[in-house]
């Protein structure tokens, strides 16, 4: 005989559930001629044929509660499951921090899963109390640093109740880990963009942190789209200190392909102004582009043969 | 045993892909209800233009836009939705770097990528929304995805199904040409499972069906493996777009006709209840004459006896 403390919960189908003998399970009808039909387990079918009952009844009860807590446990992708919880909370009303702390669980558990992420936000709006949500996000991100579903609700978030303050200092931190974070990036240009906007001074400063942070990883994709973003509606040559630091990058004899493909874009702008001599810069550019093909960015070497013959195509043809 | 319950509601990306497998199977489409169908899915939109999955309520992002491009593509009827509010919306997730997020403010990604690209030319609206320039900057996002396969994100892993998200959307862009096929080729095959066969998202995991299907597609963009053409809009195969296009034809016509009637109807005056009863009856004398008739000539002239 088993102790008490050493005896395992036993899992009980609802079949075998006294207080569940009054309801009539509802298979799942698959109609004459199945196809490709899943393999449930006997606890899965257990479960939701339980579960098409509560939903076929609508009840919205204790019990109802807990059996939707099974079925989540066993598919928590199911989304009906997921609203019907939200209809029977709603109708208990239950304590919605009790309900969050088990959504918690969940979420670490399948943090890609879009379900657990719609029920934080209604949870969130319903409660409208936003005092855990940076806090679990950032748990989230530290375990997966580009984690899509987080990164969005956190944005959700910040927006909604403003928390705009302390978001700067928190991507500083993720990109002080990496430098290649694609998320904490965007999230840079989120920030400012919803707060300060991208006035010239701001673009100014911008353009020089994103310097910087080039200065560290010349190959970081994420840092030249950035600086490139931050310029907004206007060109890159608006920037006199932006072309300087290229030009001084080049002639130290970075090879970034990141930094050939802007130099390209200068060189475009350039013919497009009309304020250069065309068979010279497109020599330039063609000598650029080669060495993208040929040298540093092999993979695109179809990508820049074709940009060189556009521009050629558009300036070259088109002289007088 | 009466089973209905008030959660029984369709799921936007269901109706995506049960009209696209109908379409597939060479499906005419008659048992559709399409009223129906077009009425769900504008119950969907919503005012920031974009999609919820279901009625109930779900997220809403930059896929279920696409679903709903597709829905009213397939059943050939883009009334039901506003086409202004999507691509407001879909402008409004164009990211820093020149590609598509989810939705406003997020990162840009290969999935939402293909799901904004997808839906704008499903729209007609690729070259007329997007400018020279923005074309260019997304042209260079997507085929920077490339490292042998595709990736999805900057400094992410290649992954077998972004050979079809941002191959797709280089192909609508007009540059799938510019890919290096070797590399695109080599990296999908080395995920497939070489006991069991399919594809994974990476090497040397466990396939699934989403891979495997994403990776069959990426193979037949490039036209590799004797693979039939993919349609990179509608994901469905050029064989079934054409039979898609079939049956716009045949409603098109369908459609000529039941104007013409009713042109006749209005021009006449009359009551054309007579005029149809009369035709009705005379057909089906017709086939009462002839389902005698023609027996007893058979038996006349064929009978042995």
């Amino acid at each position: 005989m088993s102790s008490s403390s050493d005896e395992e919960e036993v899992y009980q189908f609802y079949r075998d559930r006294a207080e569940w003998s009054d309801v009539k399970p509802i298979p799942q009808d698959d109609g004459a001629s199945p196809v490709v039909q899943i393999a449930y387990s006997d606890k899965f079918k257990d479960a939701f044929d339980y579960f098409r009952a509560i939903l076929h009844t609508n009840e919205k009860s204790e019990r109802a509660l807990e059996l939707t807590q099974t079925a989540i446990s066993l598919n928590p992708a199911n989304y009906t499951v997921w609203q019907f919880r939200r209809v029977i909370l709603q109708h208990l009303k239950k304590d919605i921090s009790e309900e969050m702390n088990y959504l918690s669980k969940i979420i670490k558990e399948q943090p890609k899963n879009y379900q657990v992420w719609h029920h934080r936000r209604a949870l969130v709006e319903w409660s409208r109390d936003s005092s855990k949500e940076l806090e679990f996000t950032e748990k989230i991100i530290k375990l997966d640093q580009k984690n899509y579903h987080a990164w969005q609700h956190r944005q959700w978030v910040i927006q909604e109740f403003k928390l705009w303050d302390n978001e700067l200092t928190f991507v500083d931190s993720l990109l002080e880990q990496d430098l290649r974070n694609n998320s904490a990036w965007n999230e840079r240009y989120f920030i400012i963009e919803n707060t300060t906007g991208f006035t010239d001074q701001v673009v100014n400063s911008e353009i020089q942190y994103a310097i910087s942070k080039i200065d560290i990883a010349t190959k970081n994709e994420s840092a030249w789209s950035y600086l490139r973003g931050v310029l907004g509606d206007r060109s890159l040559t608006w920037s006199k200190e932006l072309r300087d630091q290229v030009t001084a990058w080049r002639n130290d004899g970075l090879k970034s392909p990141y930094l050939v493909a802007i130099l390209i874009d200068f060189y475009e702008e350039d013919l497009e102004n009309k304020k250069c001599n065309v068979g010279e810069t497109l020599g330039k550019v063609k000598e650029l582009c080669n060495e993208l093909a040929n040298e540093t960015d092999t993979i695109r070497r179809k990508y820049w043969k074709y940009v060189l013959h556009r521009l050629i195509k558009e300036y070259q043809e088109n002289e007088p | 045993m009466e089973t209905t319950n008030n959660y029984d509601c369709s799921h936007i990306a269901m109706t995506y892909t049960g009209l696209a497998s109908l379409l597939i199977l060479g499906d005419d489409l008659r048992r559709v209800n399409k009223h129906a169908c077009l009425e769900g899915i504008k119950a969907l939109q919503l005012p920031d233009g974009s999609f919820k999955s279901s009625y109930d309520g779900s997220e809403n992002d930059m896929r279920f836009i696409y679903c709903a491009c597709c829905v009213c593509t397939m059943l050939d009827d883009f009334s039901a939705i506003n086409q202004a509010t999507a691509t407001n919306f879909i402008m409004k997730s164009l990211c820093h770097d020149g590609a598509f997020g989810q939705g406003p403010g997020h990162e840009s990604h290969g999935g939402s990528t293909y799901c904004a690209c997808a839906s704008l030319q499903l729209m007609g609206r690729l070259t007329t929304t997007l400018s020279p320039k923005q074309l260019k900057r997304l042209e260079y996002w997507c085929i920077s995805r490339q490292r042998n396969g595709f990736n999805g994100r900057p400094h992410k892993d290649d992954d077998t199904c972004y050979s079809f998200w941002v191959g797709a959307s280089l192909k609508i862009l007009g540059i799938f040409d510019l890919v290096d096929f070797k590399e695109n080729e080599n990296f999908v095959l080395s995920t497939q499972d070489i006991i069991v066969g399919g594809f994974a998202k990476w090497p040397q995991i466990n396939p699934d069906a989403l891979h495997s299907y994403m990776g069959v597609c990426g193979l037949a963009l490039m036209s590799l493996h004797s693979l039939q053409p993919v349609d990179p809009t509608l994901n469905i195969s050029e064989r079934a777009r054409l039979h898609m296009q079939t049956l716009h034809e045949q409603w098109a016509v369908a459609r000529k006709h039941k104007e013409a009637v009713s042109r006749v109807r209005t021009k006449s005056g009359g009551s054309t209840l007579d005029r149809t009863h009369a035709g009705t009856v005379a057909l089906a004398f017709a086939i009462g004459l002839g389902s005698v008739i023609i027996p007893w000539v058979f038996k006349a002239y064929f009978s042995k006896s």
